[in-house]
């Protein structure tokens, strides 16, 4: 188990060292010159000059990559934010407990409610209640959301004002926000859950556990659940990652201060560090939640054995 | 469509009846169907009557006809790689059965299953291993074990080697025999092979296409088959002495689609002894002679379908 972990996260730093230098790379060939952007349009060259000189972006592409690697993995500086002249991870410090506790409630509500929607429509499959869940989470896997959000607010702080449309600090405040994150992930993990278990149901051992005399419920709840849980597990995890990375759209319709809008604000102004301080937060949280299911497998499932 | 139709068949307490049919016969439906078990939907008994012990089963609550699964009537299931949960370990899914069943909890289940393992062979110390530890054959008496836990009236087994290897065929056979003997309980047996219910059964019921075509005792249906598809059967088996390369009988034509049954006798396109009549209509269930009743217009002459 130790040893598995072990190499686990090994090949997590693999992936994060190869999104660290996928990531540069990119924003290095993207026209546009952060220079201009912090400095001002018509900025004249000398200082355009001193500030490349300053944040050694006049070196040639080979050099600053290595830098920033260097920095980033033996210093564990993610490097200076050009526009908030302050380190780049005490910017995401100060935001990521925000995004993180958005996106935690969000797989919180969408698992409390995608699985037993999902049971329940899998019992009772092509009932009027299932036809009706099927039409609703086509509809949540397919609304886009800042289109969710921006409904969200036209009806609950608009025209009933009951809930604020800004900010994330307060418990009513932060309900329209996990409602909008959570609205495609409830119907994607409805849909697994829902197929996964239609698929368990059918099979022997369940039949061999009626057979038993055993009450439908615990049929359903402790056979099949836990035997249609693996696949739903995965979505849940992949939900995951999607909803920190849907956290830039929702971040900024609610004017929340996370990760999400800082790194669609350090987008607009070209500040390099920001961006990559942002990608990287989000693909290390999705490889550690990763790594946290594929060890959960083995718990559910004897079979899997972790060498 | 309907798979099984006009069945009716007794089984008296303690007594062991063989249910025979090629694959899609409807042999696994009848059995389901006793233990209510057919998939709904798609599935749907649309009419009859079960009579268990006095009470029909077709008219009983789900809480009765659950008290009645298991404790009453067990079946063991045809494909033991499939039959068990994989993710309890197999003393679980006997102290399931025993919890459900049962005034006993906790550790003196524990013990009834170890007790219920023992008696198919398996040693104490794998009590706590997991279906895909075992092998086929021994999941098949796990299977076993949780079939007699409670020990039933009644036991339905669905081709209960059909999935296993040869060798471990005549084992397990041989265990549920001394089981069924041991409980004293009902045996229904279902399978596609005459000479386990030869050994086994004291009843033998041949199905076709979703009916009982010839019902007997083993010793009048051995001797004198009536039904042509009886007889069919039979030549079907390999014998010893056929010389060796030497082409097997078999019964011409493929089972009816039962979603589309041939008019009159379902066997009639394929009966060597067919008459117009037989393609006209069905003769229904008749006793041809004292407990042995026949589906067939014309059956064989006694003495005629003979088998040594």
């Amino acid at each position: 188990m130790v040893k598995y972990i072990f190499r686990r996260v090994l090949l997590l730093l693999l992936v994060v060292v190869s999104v660290m230098v996928i990531i540069f790379t990119i924003l290095y060939f993207t026209p546009g010159d952060p220079a201009k952007s912090a400095l001002g349009q018509d900025a004249n060259p000398e200082s355009i000059a001193a500030f490349h000189a300053k944040y050694g972006l006049d070196k040639p592409y080979p050099e600053q990559l290595a830098r920033y690697l260097y920095k980033a993995i033996f210093k564990l500086d993610l490097g200076y934010s050009y526009m908030m002249k302050s380190p780049v991870s005490m910017e995401l410090a100060t935001r990521i407990p925000v995004t993180m506790k958005l996106a935690f409630w969000a797989v919180v509500l969408s698992t409390l409610i995608g699985i037993p929607l999902g049971v329940i429509c899998s019992i009772r499959q092509y009932s009027f209640l299932d036809s009706l869940a099927t039409l609703v989470t086509l509809l949540g896997v397919s609304m886009p959301t800042f289109w969710t959000g921006l409904l969200l607010i036209l009806a609950f702080s608009v025209h009933l004002g009951w809930l604020p449309s800004m900010g994330a600090s307060t418990v009513s405040e932060m309900i329209l926000p996990i409602v909008t994150l959570s609205g495609s992930s409830i119907a994607v993990i409805a849909r697994m859950t829902r197929s996964s278990m239609l698929e368990v149901i059918r099979s022997d051992y369940i039949r061999t556990a009626r057979a038993k005399g055993q009450k439908e419920r615990v049929v359903i709840m402790r056979h099949a659940l836990p035997n249609a849980m693996i696949p739903i597990l995965t979505i849940i995890s992949m939900q995951f990652g999607a909803l920190l990375s849907g956290s830039i759209v929702t971040e900024a319709i609610f004017s929340i201060s996370g990760v999400g809008r800082l790194m669609l604000e350090a987008i607009n102004l070209r500040d390099y560090p920001v961006i990559q301080g942002g990608v990287l937060f989000i693909s290390v949280a999705f490889c550690l939640i990763n790594m946290a299911v594929d060890i959960l497998y083995a718990f559910i499932d004897p079979r899997i054995h972790v060498k | 469509m309907h798979a099984v139709n006009h069945l009716n068949l007794t089984l008296h307490r303690g007594k062991a009846l063989g249910f025979v049919g090629e694959t899609g016969a409807g042999k696994t439906t009848t059995a389901l169907a006793i233990l209510q078990l057919i998939q709904t939907p798609p599935g749907k008994i649309t009419g009859g009557s079960i009579m268990f012990e006095g009470h029909d089963i077709m008219k009983m609550t789900e809480a009765e006809k659950r008290q009645i699964r298991g404790d009453r009537i067990s079946m063991i299931f045809q494909d033991p790689m499939t039959s068990l949960n994989p993710l309890k370990t197999v003393e679980d899914q006997i102290v399931e059965m025993i919890g459900l069943h049962s005034a006993m909890k906790g550790e003196e289940a524990r013990k009834r299953a170890l007790e219920m393992l023992a008696l198919v062979g398996i040693r104490p110390e794998r009590s706590k291993d997991y279906p895909h530890q075992f092998s086929g054959g021994m999941r098949q008496r796990v299977g076993i074990a949780i079939a007699l836990a409670c020990e039933p009236s009644l036991l339905i087994a669905d081709e209960p080697t059909t999935a296993l290897d040869v060798t471990i065929q005549a084992q397990v056979m041989e265990l549920i025999k001394k089981l069924q003997s041991v409980v004293n309980t009902s045996f229904l047996l279902i399978t596609h092979d005459l000479g386990i219910v030869a050994e086994i059964c004291d009843d033998v019921a041949i199905m076709y296409a979703g009916r009982i075509v010839e019902y007997s005792n083993i010793r009048q249906l051995y001797s004198h088959p009536l039904h042509p598809y009886t007889r069919g059967l039979f030549d079907a088996v390999p014998r010893l002495d056929t010389r060796l390369g030497g082409k097997l009988s078999v019964i011409p034509g493929l089972p009816p689609d039962p979603i589309d049954l041939p008019k009159g006798c379902a066997f009639s396109p394929r009966c060597p002894k067919a008459r117009p009549l037989c393609h006209e209509r069905e003769c229904g269930m008749r006793e041809y002679e004292p407990g042995h009743f026949v589906n067939c217009h014309f059956p064989l002459e006694l003495g005629e379908g003979g088998v040594q």
